[in-house]
């Protein structure tokens, strides 16, 4: 990898290298991801580079060999953008990018404010998609096709009461409750209605739209790389976010009526 | 029509309601928010921009 002729001072390299790192960190990127790609820009730009992850902060400390004395170090917070895949790539772009193009420091720093306005998917399509996607995993557990529609608008509607609730800004452990409650009462259905051979595949599968997927397996990346502080924050979130749609899930049984097993 | 069924239509008219009267009032009280292009749903990328891939460059691996 060649390196860019350094310009910019340690500062400003420390200063943007921990924005990066910190936009990396709060879109859902594993630990050794955000190491990788900014270490990969910090040699890029020519300066050596450290960097400490914590489970809401990043420490980015830059200094240059060159005989200057030059040196730098940011803290900075883990950036509140929500788990965006989206986001990622185009980050993870932008480090290849600066490595494979050799893109100046203005440049790039242009490139990754343009990233930061990145709009998130439209909420309907991923209302749309997400019940879709919780519809087949109830096909893929073995329900049949009134079960897969129990699902689909159970989710529909679970996925729905979520997205307006983070919207109002309630907590998000409260949310979790709240939407698989509702799920798993409205896809209790197929069990007082008699409407589907397989009601309680619905009833199982209706919650795991809610299932924090992302947090557990960075989770699993972070303790293979030892980042064990951020893998035990990660993994006690999602614990803690399973736990409560476990709860809104015996809430919805238990109100129903419905054997638990 | 037995206590479980009320129940059932009791939450879903609930939850029904609730997210309705929500969706009206967004309707009518949300201004416009400029032209703001939509985002694609699907996108084709590069596998290395976002996991590590055995083989990545030397320099870049990590003891």
């Amino acid at each position: 990898m060649e390196r860019i002729q350094h310009v910019q001072g340690a500062d400003e390299t420390a200063f943007f290298l921990a924005d990066y790192a910190s936009w990396l960190s709060g879109c859902g990127a594993t630990c050794i991801r955000i190491e990788k790609n900014t270490r990969r820009i910090a040699h890029a730009f020519g300066v050596d580079f450290d960097i400490s992850i914590m489970p809401a902060h990043v420490y980015v400390s830059v200094w240059n060999n060159d005989g200057s004395g030059s040196t730098g170090t940011t803290v900075r917070k883990t950036a509140n953008c929500g788990i965006s895949f989206n986001l990622n790539a185009r980050l993870s772009r932008l480090s290849w990018e600066v490595a494979d193009k050799h893109l100046d420091f203005a440049t790039t720093v242009k490139r990754f404010d343009k990233i930061r306005e990145t709009q998130p998917t439209g909420k309907w399509e991923v209302l749309l998609l997400t019940s879709l996607a919780n519809a087949s995993f109830c096909r893929l557990f073995g329900g049949d096709a009134i079960a897969m529609l129990i699902v689909f608008l159970s989710t529909l509607a679970g996925y729905r009461l979520k997205q307006v609730m983070l919207e109002d800004r309630r907590d998000v452990r409260l949310t979790f409750l709240c939407a698989s409650f509702f799920s798993a009462a409205i896809s209790g259905g197929g069990h007082i209605f008699n409407i589907s051979a397989t009601p309680e595949i619905a009833v199982g599968t209706s919650v795991l739209y809610l299932i924090p997927g992302v947090p557990y397996i960075n989770a699993v990346s972070d303790i293979i790389y030892r980042h064990y502080l951020c893998a035990f924050s990660r993994f006690l979130d999602a614990t803690i976010l399973t736990a409560c749609l476990s709860a809104g899930l015996c809430a919805g049984m238990l109100i129903l009526g419905l054997k638990w097993f | 029509m037995n206590q479980p069924m009320i129940v059932w239509y009791v939450i879903t008219g609930g939850l029904l309601s609730l997210l309705v009267t929500r969706t009206i009032i967004q309707h009518y009280t949300s201004r416009h928010r400029g032209n703001r292009k939509p985002r694609r749903i699907f996108e084709i990328g590069d596998e290395r921009e976002m996991f590590y891939i055995p083989g990545d460059i030397a320099d870049d691996d990590f003891e």
